[in-house]
């Protein structure tokens, strides 16, 4: 069964296509990389899939269905930026995602949270960067989704955070559900990928499986991908 | 859904404007207090009554900008990748925000409300507040049914006047919101280039409805009148609506 | 994070390599449970599927056996597992031969410099 599945799919800002004529089927159960350097579409795929932006051609749909409120009580989205209102405390925003969420786990994110022994009390503001990082993708991770949009999850915290987010996410995805990881950083995730997508100027250079990649190239995905951008 | 929206607007827009109300409060009190104790000469009266009528100007300017910046922060700026990942639709997220702005201008008329009764009970006495409301009901009592419902026509008309300006602002946000650059810019000259259209067209339906009735009328027997903001108002949430669900492209 | 995996080859390949070694070893001894996929994938932090894979390759190997609620264990006897040992060091053997050719050694260099280092 397929979560996302993207025909023809297309998006120009002004002249600049950022996304040309993209053809994906990603299936359930798998963790997928979105590879990619900066500006080649990763972020405007996912856009597309949560329905931030709406395509300039083609079409994408989540479980058979065309982006909207539906697809979105499907579909956990984690943004590359703090898109939570900073004065929220940890339990505003629980409170949060449960009002808006009918598949948040609260049990789960409680459990994760104490964990890392996150403060309740304190706001967003006073976290640091990596604690920030954490407890957004916390959130995220705590729905039972269908479909997880990743967007850069690693960029920017230190190793041990990277750990703790890679881990979280394989010990939290359901086996029904797809997650899709947006990464320029291939090293530190191509570990816990199924499939890898290659994603070169807005169109789609390679979708395969990572034991197969290696297998075939007898290289690790990171270097495959430095072969093929290279500059 | 709709309720969870507003419930969250509500809780951010508490945050910032209670304090403010606070300080009203507190000024209204110790202003009345000074007044009644012939306290009312000095520097320190001064500043004071400046700072009164200061936190009476900002409160409403407070809250008109908050209301604004609630809209654009809250669906146009980082936060906007929360709200528009939230399982529901774009007008609902509208309406909401609209909601929103009802919901604090009816504060704010009810704060002025509250300050005239302080400054009334402390400067006076409670009797004579009660006295005044007393008065007040027993006139309204006697006034002929005829006045009462132009009265209310009134009211319904600046309520409505008030949402379409609460829309207009929010489809020129929008509006700038389509520009990568000089988004604030943009959306001020659409505001004006709207409102030099509206009186025009004000201007033209008075003009037409001088020709059916008396002018003298216009402002009473007509609930012609309370059409004109529900149109005006329901064509800025649609470019609103437009621009956040089809054009929508978040920084 | 987790274990370190080398990038030539499947992942997958060596997870199956890792558990060998601890059967071989003694580690893992016949009846002995596996790791859930789960809870290994965590460990190694990789990809659940690519443990599952693992397994079922191991499975069809012989080497282990499901049981459909409480997880999979290592079935092996002793014949098995002298042969899978031979595998192994044969494999090691192998790769140890070709990386010192490749440093430019025929194979009675390589013969004298084994049983010098053992000496020593």
């Amino acid at each position: 069964m397929e979560t996302l599945v993207c025909n023809g799919l297309s998006k120009t800002y002004g002249t600049v296509k950022a996304l040309d004529h993209v053809d994906l089927k990603l299936e359930e159960g798998k963790i997928i990389g979105l590879l990619g350097p900066n500006g080649s579409g990763k972020t405007t795929l996912i856009k597309l899939a949560s329905r931030l932006l709406v395509p300039s051609e083609g079409n994408v749909t989540i479980c058979g269905l065309e982006p909207g409120p539906e697809t979105k009580a499907m579909v956990s989205y984690l943004p590359d930026r703090n898109y939570l209102p900073d004065w929220m405390r940890t339990k505003d925003l629980v409170k949060m995602y449960q009002d808006f969420y009918g598949d948040f786990d609260v049990e789960r994110a409680q459990e994760m949270l104490n964990s890392l022994g996150i403060d309740y009390d304190m706001p967003l503001k006073k976290m640091s960067k990596g604690t920030k990082e954490k407890v957004q993708l916390i959130l995220t991770m705590s729905r039972h989704a269908k479909l997880y949009l990743l967007d850069e999850p690693i960029a920017g915290v230190d190793p041990a955070a990277r750990d703790y987010i890679l881990k979280t996410i394989i010990s939290n995805y359901d086996e029904t559900a797809t997650v899709l990881i947006s990464t320029h950083l291939i090293a530190d995730v191509e570990n816990i990928l199924d499939e890898a997508i290659f994603l070169k100027e807005g169109k789609v250079v390679l979708h395969q499986n990572v034991d197969e990649l290696r297998d075939t190239t007898g290289k690790s995905v990171d270097e495959y991908f430095r072969e093929v951008f290279k500059c | 859904m709709l309720g969870k929206l507003i419930k969250y607007d509500f809780k951010a827009m508490f945050r910032s404007l209670c304090p403010i109300y606070v300080a009203l409060i507190a000024l209204t009190i110790v202003f009345s207090l000074m007044v009644k104790f012939n306290f009312d000469q000095g520097l320190l009266f001064s500043i004071f009554a400046f700072l009164f009528v200061a936190a009476l100007n900002g409160s409403i300017i407070a809250s008109v900008i908050l209301v604004v910046t609630r809209f654009s922060n809250g669906l146009l700026k980082n936060e906007g990748y929360l709200s528009f990942a939230l399982p529901v639709s774009t007008a609902k997220h509208i309406l909401a925000k609209v909601i929103n702005a009802i919901i604090w201008a009816f504060i704010e008329g009810l704060m002025l409300c509250v300050c005239l009764l302080i400054m009334g009970a402390v400067m006076g006495s409670i009797k004579e507040v009660a006295y005044f409301f007393h008065e007040v009901f027993q006139a309204l009592g006697v006034v002929e049914k005829e006045v009462l419902v132009t009265v209310l026509q009134i009211v319904a008309f600046l309520i409505l006047e008030m949402i379409s300006s609460v829309c207009l602002i929010y489809a020129a946000t929008a509006v700038g919101h389509l520009f990568s650059r000089n988004q604030k810019l943009v959306a001020v000259a659409f505001l004006i280039v709207v409102c030099v259209l509206r009186s025009f067209l004000w201007v033209g339906l008075v003009n037409l409805s001088e020709r059916f009735t008396a002018p003298a009328h216009v402002f009473t027997d007509d609930l012609i009148l309370i059409i004109p903001p529900i149109i005006f108002a329901a064509v800025y949430a649609f470019i609103t609506w437009f621009i956040l669900d089809r054009k929508l492209n978040l920084e | 994070m987790g274990w370190k995996f080398s990038d030539d080859t499947p992942i997958y390949l060596q997870i199956i390599e890792e558990v060998k070694t601890d059967i071989v070893s003694g580690k893992y001894k016949t009846g002995d449970k596996l790791p859930a996929v789960r809870d290994l994938a965590y460990d190694a932090g990789v990809n659940p599927n690519t443990v599952q894979r693992a397994y079922a390759e191991l499975e069809r190997q012989g080497l282990v056996q499901s049981e459909r609620t409480s997880g999979r264990f290592v079935s092996i006897d002793d014949e098995k597992i002298e042969e899978l040992r031979k595998d192994l060091s044969d494999f090691y053997i192998r790769e140890l031969f070709r990386r010192l050719r490749d440093l430019g050694m025929d194979d009675k260099k390589i013969r004298d410099v084994l049983s010098k280092w053992r000496d020593e």
